[in-house]
């Protein structure tokens, strides 16, 4: 009877213990997926797009790159990285020393893989009371996502929530998307932020 | 005997689990009386945007300002006063026109008094987490405070941290400065740039 009472109330601690910790998530495997605000992976903001071809050994298929005619600035690419898709977005940049000559430069990193957490575990199926815990010493921007109703009009989403994760005001910046139908991280956004109205 | 234990032992284990599974609920909080609710516009009658003669007309006092005494000119100004049971710091800064004035105008005001609430009964003692589920539909801009260690360098407290929410007009904010994790003051202000 004893060893029975013992047994009962090993597993009530240990029930107790599971129930107590529901923010335990789990962490990142390797730094293949790791989110951080420079990038995921290997994968950092800033690079170049030879850069990146380089380091992935794979050719990243934008659309325009050297599009002069219409004056586009950005292009983006989906990739598939190790287990998980990214989409790279790029932006042109002018060299300073040659006239018209121009690289692209990765601007910012979205995914939806379940493989990409932040070293503290945050990623994709995780909370927004998880992220507040695990960001406490970052500045957090919070708040439900605009999205257009009609041409000319945008409202704040019902369903849609959105936090910015900096070490300043402006900057990289980590920005998690929460469904908030069931309320966990839907897609991972890593870039840069800066405040154009200044 | 046995049996009994056991049946004893079962419902232990399986009430610890369900106590385990609760939310720590909210719980219901008073609603403030309007002269103790804080909102983005002020607290109570105390508006932003009132200037000091104003204040002075509707407190039938004389507000004794903190620079009163100073020689030059003096753009900003503060003073506490006793409202509704509280002590109020009320911030004021002068009133821009073309015509020299001395008229000073009401731009912020906060309370460390528990009498103080916001319309969801979040006051003094609470916690983030009580904020954020009272703001979940407004923009949050929130982090640890920032501390001057010495003359050049600044670095993140351990200790203060503040929440700042506001709405889509971006006119004014509360705001809610915690000290060990708990909300020590509560502000309402005029949003400025950082």
């Amino acid at each position: 009877m004893r060893r029975f009472s013992f047994l009962f109330f090993l597993i009530f601690i240990f029930a107790c213990k599971q129930k107590q910790d529901p923010s335990a998530t789990v962490k990142a495997e390797n730094t293949d997926y790791l989110v951080s605000l420079d990038g995921i992976g290997p994968v950092k903001t800033g690079m170049s797009q030879e850069e990146l071809e380089k380091i992935l050994g794979q050719k990243i298929p934008l659309t325009n790159p050297t599009d002069n005619s219409s004056g586009s600035w950005m292009d983006s690419a989906v990739i598939r990285y190790k287990d998980a898709e990214l989409k790279l977005s790029f932006v042109r940049t002018y060299a300073y020393d040659k006239p018209d000559s121009f690289h692209m430069r990765l601007n910012d990193i979205t995914t939806k893989s379940p493989h990409v957490k932040t070293a503290g575990g945050i990623g994709i199926g995780s909370t927004k009371k998880e992220i507040v815990e695990a960001f406490d010493q970052y500045r957090l921007y919070m708040a439900p996502e605009f999205i257009m109703t009609n041409d000319t009009t945008w409202e704040r989403s019902k369903t849609l929530y959105s936090i910015s994760v900096r070490e300043a005001r402006e900057g990289p910046q980590i920005v998690f998307h929460i469904n908030l139908k069931d309320k966990k991280v839907y897609s991972i956004e890593v870039g840069t932020y800066y405040d154009d109205q200044e | 005997m046995k049996n009994v234990l056991l049946i004893l032992l079962a419902a232990l284990v399986f009430t610890g689990c369900k106590q385990g599974d609760k939310e720590k609920s909210p719980g219901i909080k008073e609603k403030p009386d309007a002269e103790n609710t804080i909102t983005k516009d002020g607290i109570g009658n105390l508006k932003i945007g009132m200037t000091k003669t104003d204040l002075e007309k509707m407190l039938k006092a004389t507000l004794s300002m903190k620079h009163a005494k100073d020689t030059g000119e003096i753009w900003m100004d503060t003073a506490t006063v006793q409202y509704a049971g509280m002590e109020v710091e009320l911030y004021f800064q002068k009133l821009y026109s073309e015509e020299p004035s001395t008229e000073m105008e009401l731009f912020g005001l906060s309370t460390k008094s528990p009498l103080c609430k916001t319309t969801a009964g979040i006051g003094v003692g609470d916690d983030r987490n009580a904020v954020l589920t009272a703001y979940e539909e407004n923009p949050i801009t929130m982090g640890p405070e920032s501390v001057m260690v010495n003359d050049t360098t600044w670095t993140l407290s351990k200790t203060n941290y503040s929440i700042h929410v506001s709405d889509d007009k971006w006119d004014k904010q509360i705001s809610f400065y915690l000290i060990n994790k708990k909300i020590a003051s509560m502000e309402a202000g005029l949003q400025m740039g950082e």
